[in-house]
């Protein structure tokens, strides 16, 4: 019986792969003409990207394996590849804002973590375009949250002296909160699943966070959708940037262009599907 | 070939047939679900046709019988009579509702999986009225309130509320026009009475011909119930669901006692009498399609005076659905003791009048949105309400049947209470027209 010879695929498979190969690119490129930036992560031939010490599926997480992965995962292997270098993901900081604090004293090149901009942020590092748009959604006590016949909009129903609003500290949530409902009181919570919980006991009225990781534990806790509702806010954005020292102008840059090109190949869109389920493009 | 069809006619208006075809259609909802589904459309022309011809016999009787009570002098004491009956078994409904739900404890102790499959089936209809392009989500079916159930009573435009199938303002326009009629003492108003009169006969008629198709209009109604009922959701709320039953069935046992008591007749004969009415509103969990059944069952078989019996069948299909009452009675307890919110004697003294008032005013309120009447119930309490109406949404295909059957024969019971005693037991009668 006669087969056809498709031997010479694999021939072309390494070729391609070999082009991809870390550090490949950096050993043959003369480095001199690099702005300080560039020149610094690919001498290194290390790319330093900060992460939370918490996982946050779908961004970042253990698969079955014990293997980090996710779409921030995904985004920075593929930064760094491109860059010709390797990926560190340092997990050392244990709130979102301190992400940016390791990114703005230098200790790492970028943060990809699931991190929204803040202006507070922004007084500290850069951002690059949005590579995901989140909302801003709630997690509702049922027997606390507005009545059937309440006709106050959610936001100004959630803005008063005797509302308890919970979500988790050194996150954007903590600003989006206090600005946005100055008169509630914020309680800051450790992680997601203990303010979910508080919410659940009906200890705060309701809890903001993201959609994504809000859709993620109400999917794993089908149950406690008796005591709690989920409102995702369509008209409160929450867009996910990649946090760039503000000295790293070039590298900004290039970040920016790079998130283009994806986008424009469509690759972007791939890796949203892929661990989002779903569009939700910047 | 003419004896052959009379023996035909014969065979479809005996007992056994309906019960044939209730078998028949409960089996082809179980296995044969395609074919249930094909037979969605012709269920659906049944319970239309029906609904076409309760309308004229609803509007003709109301008017008949209040022109002749206006003329006979006893309005004022049949109106505190019919509402003292109506707010009393609406609340005796609502009592025990709140009653069982406290001793079976339907909402304690619910296991984990059950949490699940409810919070699947609350998390389902949300994400659904979640979706894109509505930024609000403020979707919520809100039911129109006790003020708007009152303000819609006065029909605008009556011809448009007939058109709506709106039946309080109809009713409100009948009595109306029963009153004037009444009042009016010319030959004229006598003409109008016997024109109504005429409509309602022959409506009647009309009815009496489907009864040749009711097999067949049960079969495919309940074949069609049948494959509408899934599991998931029923197995979580089962304790509830049975709950009901029970009452429902401990309901049922008094109203036959205050029939046997008002008519004299055997349990048998009620039963025969008024078996049409409770199939039928088994079969279409529609009272109103059940209610020419109830007038003739209740009027030619039981010998119930006529006047009053057109009068309170049509009024208490709308204003004295005593399944209603039971069933939010019920729920109100079941949703507050599955939040743990501990209802004092005081709440719940204030939960049965709330549970009987909100069945009134479901029950002129069409489809789903009857259900969100809950609120009037639950909202003083603080509890949620959407999760209660979903909830209840879920398991109306079984509920429904067995609630309308009480707002049936609870009718039914009222107006032998409101009715005089049979002029005449009666012997023969109850064998002519039985079918």
């Amino acid at each position: 019986m006669k087969r056809p010879y498709f031997g010479w695929l694999w021939l072309v498979a390494g070729m391609l792969a070999g082009f991809g190969l870390p550090g490949s690119w950096s050993a043959e490129t003369d480095t001199s003409l690099m702005p300080p930036d560039i020149r610094r992560i690919v001498k290194r031939g290390e790319l330093i990207v900060a992460m939370h010490r918490e996982d946050g599926a779908p961004f970042y997480t253990l698969d079955k394996a014990g293997q980090l992965c996710g779409l921030d995962v995904d985004l920075a292997e593929s930064i760094a590849q491109t860059l010709g270098v390797k990926v560190r993901f340092d997990r050392s900081s244990a709130t979102f804002d301190g992400l940016v604090d390791f990114v703005a004293a230098g200790q790492a090149d970028l943060a990809i973590s699931c991190i929204s901009r803040t202006p507070r942020r922004a007084m500290l590092a850069n951002f690059s375009t949005p590579y995901v748009r989140l909302y801003q959604a709630l997690l509702i006590n049922r027997v606390k949250g507005p009545r059937a016949g309440n006709a106050l909009p959610i936001d100004q129903w959630l803005n008063a002296p005797n509302i308890r609003i919970g979500t988790i500290s050194g996150s954007s949530y903590m600003d989006f909160a206090v600005k946005d409902y100055p008169k509630a009181e914020i309680v800051a919570y450790e992680d997601f699943d203990k303010a979910a919980a508080a919410a659940v006991r009906g200890d705060v009225h309701a809890v903001i966070f993201d959609n994504s990781q809000i859709t993620l534990w109400v999917q794993q806790h089908p149950e406690e959708v008796l005591y709690v509702q989920t409102r995702i806010m369509k008209d409160k954005e929450d867009p996910l940037s990649i946090v760039v020292n503000w000295q790293d102008a070039q590298l900004l840059n290039w970040i920016n262009t790079y998130l283009a090109t994806m986008e424009g190949e469509g690759r972007l869109t791939a890796l949203r599907v892929k661990w989002l389920g779903k569009e939700s493009s910047p | 070939m003419n004896r052959l069809m009379a023996r035909f006619g014969q065979v479809l208006l005996h007992p056994a047939a309906v019960f044939a075809g209730i078998a028949l259609g409960v089996y082809i909802g179980l296995y044969h679900r395609p074919l249930a589904q094909v037979l969605h459309n012709p269920s659906r022309l049944y319970l239309i046709f029906l609904q076409m011809c309760v309308l004229p016999i609803m509007i003709a009787a109301v008017i008949i019988s209040v022109g002749r009570l206006m003329r006979s002098g006893r309005a004022n004491a049949f109106i505190l009579g019919v509402t003292g009956v109506f707010a009393g078994g609406m609340l005796l409904a609502a009592a025990l509702g709140v009653g069982l739900g406290l001793i079976g404890r339907t909402g304690s102790d619910l296991g984990r999986d059950s949490k699940v499959l409810m919070g699947q089936e609350i998390a389902s209809v949300e994400i659904a009225r979640n979706a894109p392009g509505d930024p609000g989500e403020d979707a919520m079916p809100t039911g129109t309130g006790v003020s708007d159930f009152l303000y819609n009573m006065i029909p605008e435009n009556v011809f448009k509320a007939v058109s709506e199938g709106r039946n309080l303002p109809v009713l409100f326009f009948c009595i109306i026009i029963g009153v004037a009629l009444g009042s009016v003492r010319s030959s004229s108003s006598d003409v109008a009475l016997a024109v109504a009169d005429a409509v309602y006969e022959a409506m009647l008629k009309v009815i009496g011909w489907t009864i040749y198709a009711l097999p067949f209009g049960l079969c495919f109604l309940f074949a069609d119930q049948i494959a509408q009922i899934g599991t998931g959701i029923f197995v979580a709320l089962i304790k509830l669901i049975l709950y009901l039953y029970a009452g429902s069935l401990a309901l049922l046992v008094l109203y036959f006692i205050v029939l046997r008591i008002r008519s004299g007749l055997s349990f048998g004969t009620i039963f025969r009498s008024i078996r049409q009415a409770l199939v039928v509103g088994f079969g279409t969990s529609n009272g109103f399609a059940s209610l020419p059944f109830a007038l003739e069952g209740l009027h030619k078989q039981m010998g119930f005076e006529k006047d009053t019996v057109d009068l309170v069948i049509p009024l208490g299909t709308t204003l004295n659905p005593h399944g209603n009452a039971i069933c939010f009675g019920m729920v109100a307890v079941f949703i507050a003791q599955l939040y743990e919110v501990s209802l004092s004697p005081a709440h719940l003294l204030t939960i049965i009048p709330l549970a009987a008032l909100a069945g009134v005013v479901a029950s002129s309120a069409p489809g789903l949105a009857s259900v969100a009447m809950l609120a009037l119930v639950l909202d003083p309490f603080q509890l949620p309400t959407l999760v209660a109406i979903i909830l209840v949404s879920a398991i109306n295909p079984v509920i429904d049947p067995i609630l309308t059957v009480v707002n049936v024969a609870g009718n039914c019971a009222s107006a032998a209470i409101m009715a005089g005693r049979p002029a005449n037991v009666p012997g023969k009668g109850e064998n002519t027209t039985a079918a």
